[in-house]
């Protein structure tokens, strides 16, 4: 978090936010920063809270208690204030009929109050932005699926907002889709230093453009941090004990029989759980570097007849699931 | 660059600047519905009814059109094809267009711009006006055929299409608040089927009272125009109410919902007042008239009463939001504090309002110098309404606090309904004796049942004295134990607002809120 070493504040302050339906806790006691040039992942499972805590920091809802930031200003008390640097892209396109994509950036150009050249540019710069200059007087009805999406942030970006809010916005977007969408979300951060906070329930779909990411689950942030910290499992942690320590997972594939090397390893320091398969054995290893080559030798020494000693980073997808226990509300 | 590419560049550049100005919402539906079909069906339909009317009406007629006045008969068929475009087309427009905002998703990009609510429902009535104009504009022709017909009055048609285009707004507003009146997809078909109904009887009212024509027979009285001016100007004060309703019903929740509700409702009270005064100005027989003073008693209760009604269940708490608005002066914050939202401050304004609705009478009476037993049945009968008034708004008041202490799933419309439900019971119960004993007489029982006492005050041979008086005793009682009741509320609330701190600029974490209004969101 290179911008939050730098001193800036941030950009989007949730502070300890509340969200009840009824007795349906769907935000509850939620905290997190964001910083300009951040791209910031907010994952969990569906009915996770990510929508209801979007809405409330997009000044559609109120929360019941806490309060929430955008550049300083509250969501709650100055919701006119935070409108003007902010973007929001619900989860749902938001249609109107019989219009085209210029008319549709047109209406909302004017909605934020802009007029004559300051409108046209402001068009011009959303569509060159989304690459949608082509497709001006095509009918917003009969878009596809990826070009509805890249309107739809445009029309997010139509009053060059400083933090954006996504609401999973790759949904149902097809892999070359998806792909570009995500290079206008790294360039946003990037070559704008914009703020943005992009939700999903898939955090293999953030993991390569986020800087860091808040997991949540039942209303309850578990886990946030950067996506190396939370696979090393250092990420600050809320609710659960994500283990304190590196875990790493070894493969070790062999020529011949496993069990002798199975009951040699369990006796070896950090080595937390062995399982074999065949000719190949997966070490549960919760040592460090040093540690691993210390025991990589000491199997060689040993005159076991390895063929392959492979250290397995862990997946996006193991880190989520290991967080997050699918609790469902 | 040709000459005509730079007139060109000139026109097409004054109408952007032009439409600069325009509210962007009617800039939207207008480009909206010149590129979709709907609009040119309804219109191109508009238009081949007007011609089969022309038509049929001509070819039926063609005997009589030189000698006998058919130019009545004509203007009624195209007003009834008019006033159907503008009273029933238009206005339901108006009410899908808002839903249609909701159920598309657009309704929230529209909310996150900087477009104040008030803005988009004025746009939204804007695309409404220009709608029923085109409808107007499309006639035209057609009534000005009549005008060359036998029995043409220019006046008259001018007179009832100026007010139908009043009318039209009128109803539209109602839509529109229609349209947001409910979040809840449960009552949807009900407020859907409500308003068919409801514009359906607005546009057979209008069309029953061109066609029948009585007031064009009165259009050579006197105080003809000065009725029309007071009716056009009340008429437009309930548009004003209708769209401030709207703009209430979509402001962000801890904005502030009630305020120009206010002070809408007190300067309705006052242009009533002020028009009263005029009549009785021009023609002095209505302010000593007794019946006409009982009316006018009636009507600006019955205002005061069902505002209050929605007045006096609010909610106490003044949002941040609000604070932030709040005068330095103090003097300025006590005068302000009845305007603003709260149960306990609408209490302060309608009682405020009633009491001066009951000084006037008295002085009324006082001054006109016909304070005797007889002369001041429209003032004692005005009385009993307010100290009605008085206990029923005191019991909404308490009731909803109570049920603010209780849960927050009871909400103001519970309130309100519960009230509404006890007030009918006591009605009922007050009745009871009467029912069994077959027979219509007076009693104190009565004391809380205004239609009796009001009948009883205005039909004053027939009063028991001593009923009577107790009656209006027991009825003086309850109102002063609901009023010393609901008074240290309403004393807390104007202190909420003059001695409540003044907001810091930067705001603090954690403040407690009111869960935003029923449950909200989706
Ligand atoms: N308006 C509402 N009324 C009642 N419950 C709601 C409302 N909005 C959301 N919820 C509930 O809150 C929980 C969180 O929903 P949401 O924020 O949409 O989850 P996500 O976006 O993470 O999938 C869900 O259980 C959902 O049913
Ligand atoms: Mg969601």
């Amino acid at each position: 978090m290179v911008a939050e070493n730098a001193g800036l504040s941030p950009t989007i302050e949730l502070r300890n936010l509340h969200r009840f339906f009824g007795t349906l806790r769907a935000v509850d006691n939620v905290s997190f920063s964001a910083y300009p040039g951040q791209v910031m992942g907010f994952i969990g499972p569906n009915g996770a809270g990510k929508t209801t805590a979007m809405r409330i920091l997009a000044t559609l809802d109120l929360p019941i208690a806490g309060d929430a930031l955008i550049c300083g200003e509250s969501v709650i008390n100055e919701p006119d204030r935070v409108r003007r640097v902010l973007g929001f892209m619900p989860d749902s396109f938001g249609r109107y009929p019989n219009m085209n994509i210029l008319e549709y950036l047109d209406f909302f150009a004017r909605a934020y109050g802009f007029r004559g050249a300051v409108r046209r540019d402001a068009i011009e710069r959303v569509l060159a932005f989304a690459e949608l200059e082509p497709l001006l007087d095509k009918q917003i009805d009969t878009l596809s699926k990826g070009m509805s999406q890249r309107l739809c942030l445009g029309r997010t970006l139509i009053h060059d907002p400083e933090v954006l809010i996504l609401d999973e916005p790759a949904a149902g977007l097809d892999p070359r889709a998806r792909v570009e969408l995500r290079e206008l979300i790294r360039l946003l951060a990037t070559e704008m230093s914009k703020t943005v906070l992009i939700s999903s329930h898939i955090l293999t779909e953030l993991g390569e453009i986020c800087d860091s990411v808040s997991i949540i689950e039942a209303g309850k942030i578990l886990a946030s941090g950067t996506i190396e910290e939370l696979q090393q499992g250092t990420g600050s942690s809320v609710e659960v004990d994500v283990e304190s320590a590196p875990v790493t997972e070894i493969e070790v594939t062999m020529l011949g029989d496993a069990g002798g090397l199975e009951t040699w390893l369990v006796q070896q320091a950090y080595v937390d759980q062995v399982t074999v398969a065949g000719q190949r054995l997966t070490i549960t290893f919760s040592g460090d570097d040093d540690a691993r080559h210390g025991l990589l030798k000491a199997i060689v020494l040993a005159d076991f007849r390895v063929v392959s000693f492979e250290t397995k980073t862990q997946s996006l997808e193991d880190t989520f699931m290991r967080i997050t226990r699918g609790e469902l509300q | 660059m040709s000459v005509v590419d730079r007139t060109l560049d000139r026109t097409v550049g004054l109408i952007e600047r032009l439409s600069d100005r325009l509210n962007p919402i009617l800039v939207k539906e207008t480009r909206q519905s010149t590129q979709g079909t709907f609009f040119a069906m309804v219109f191109l339909m508009f238009i081949a009814v007007s011609w089969v009317v022309l038509t049929l009406g001509t070819l039926s007629q063609w005997e009589r059109l030189e000698t006998d006045p058919t130019a009545e008969m004509f203007f009624g068929w195209y007003y009834a094809v008019l006033s159907f475009a503008a009273f029933v087309v238009v206005p339901f427009g108006a009410y899908r267009s808002l839903l249609v905002e909701r159920e598309q998703h657009t309704y929230d990009l529209l909310t996150i711009t900087t477009l104040e609510p008030r803005r988009i429902v004025q746009g939204k009535l804007a695309s409404s006006v220009l709608q029923v104009l085109v409808y107007y504009s499309a006639i035209a022709p057609f009534i000005a055929f009549t005008s060359i017909l036998q029995g043409f009055d220019v006046l008259w048609v001018s007179w009832v299409l100026a007010l139908s285009f009043l009318w039209s707004i009128a109803l539209c507003s109602v839509a529109m608040m229609t349209s947001v009146s409910s979040r809840h997809a449960q009552w949807q078909t009900t407020n859907l089927v409500g308003l068919i109904v409801m514009l359906l009887i607005g546009w057979s009212t209008a069309l029953s009272f061109v066609v029948v024509g009585e007031a064009q027979r009165e259009m050579d009285e006197p105080n003809f125009w000065l009725v029309t001016g007071i009716c056009v100007v009340l008429g437009s004060s309930y548009i004003a109410l209708a769209q401030q309703v709207t703009i209430s019903r979509i402001t962000f929740a801890s904005g502030n919902r009630s305020s120009g509700i206010r002070w809408i409702l007190t300067i309705q009270f006052w242009l009533f007042v002020a028009a009263i005064a005029l009549l009785s100005v021009v023609n002095v027989g209505v302010a000593m008239d007794e019946d006409a003073q009982l009316v006018v008693g009636t009507l600006a209760t019955l205002h005061w009463t069902v505002a209050g009604l929605f007045l006096v269940t609010e909610s106490e708490f003044l949002s941040r939001r609000i604070r932030s608005r709040f005068s330095t002066s103090r003097g300025r914050r006590l005068l302000s504090a009845p305007f603003l939202p709260g149960g306990s401050r609408g209490l302060v304004l309608v009682f405020g309002h009633l009491a001066i609705l009951c000084l006037g009478m008295a002085l009324l009476a006082g001054v006109l110098g016909v304070a005797t037993a007889r002369h001041a049945r429209g003032v004692v009968g005005t009385f009993v309404l307010v100290l009605n008034a008085v206990v029923w708004l005191g019991v909404a008041a308490i009731i909803s606090r109570w049920a603010r202490k209780v849960s927050y799933r009871i909400t103001n419309a519970h309130v309100r309904v519960l009230t509404v439900l006890l007030f009918v019971l006591v009605q009922f119960v007050s009745m009871v004796p009467m029912i069994i004993s077959g027979r219509n007489s007076f009693s104190v029982i009565h004391a809380l049942n205004p239609f009796v006492m009001v009948a009883e005050v205005d039909d004053a041979g027939r009063i028991g004295f001593a009923a009577g008086v107790a009656a209006m005793i027991i009825l003086l009682f309850a109102a002063a134990v609901l009023l010393l009741v609901n008074l240290p509320a309403m004393y807390r609330g104007i202190r909420a607002v003059t001695d409540g701190p003044t907001p810091q600029p930067t705001p603090q974490p954690t403040p407690q809120h009111d869960p935003p209004e029923g449950s909200s969101g989706a």
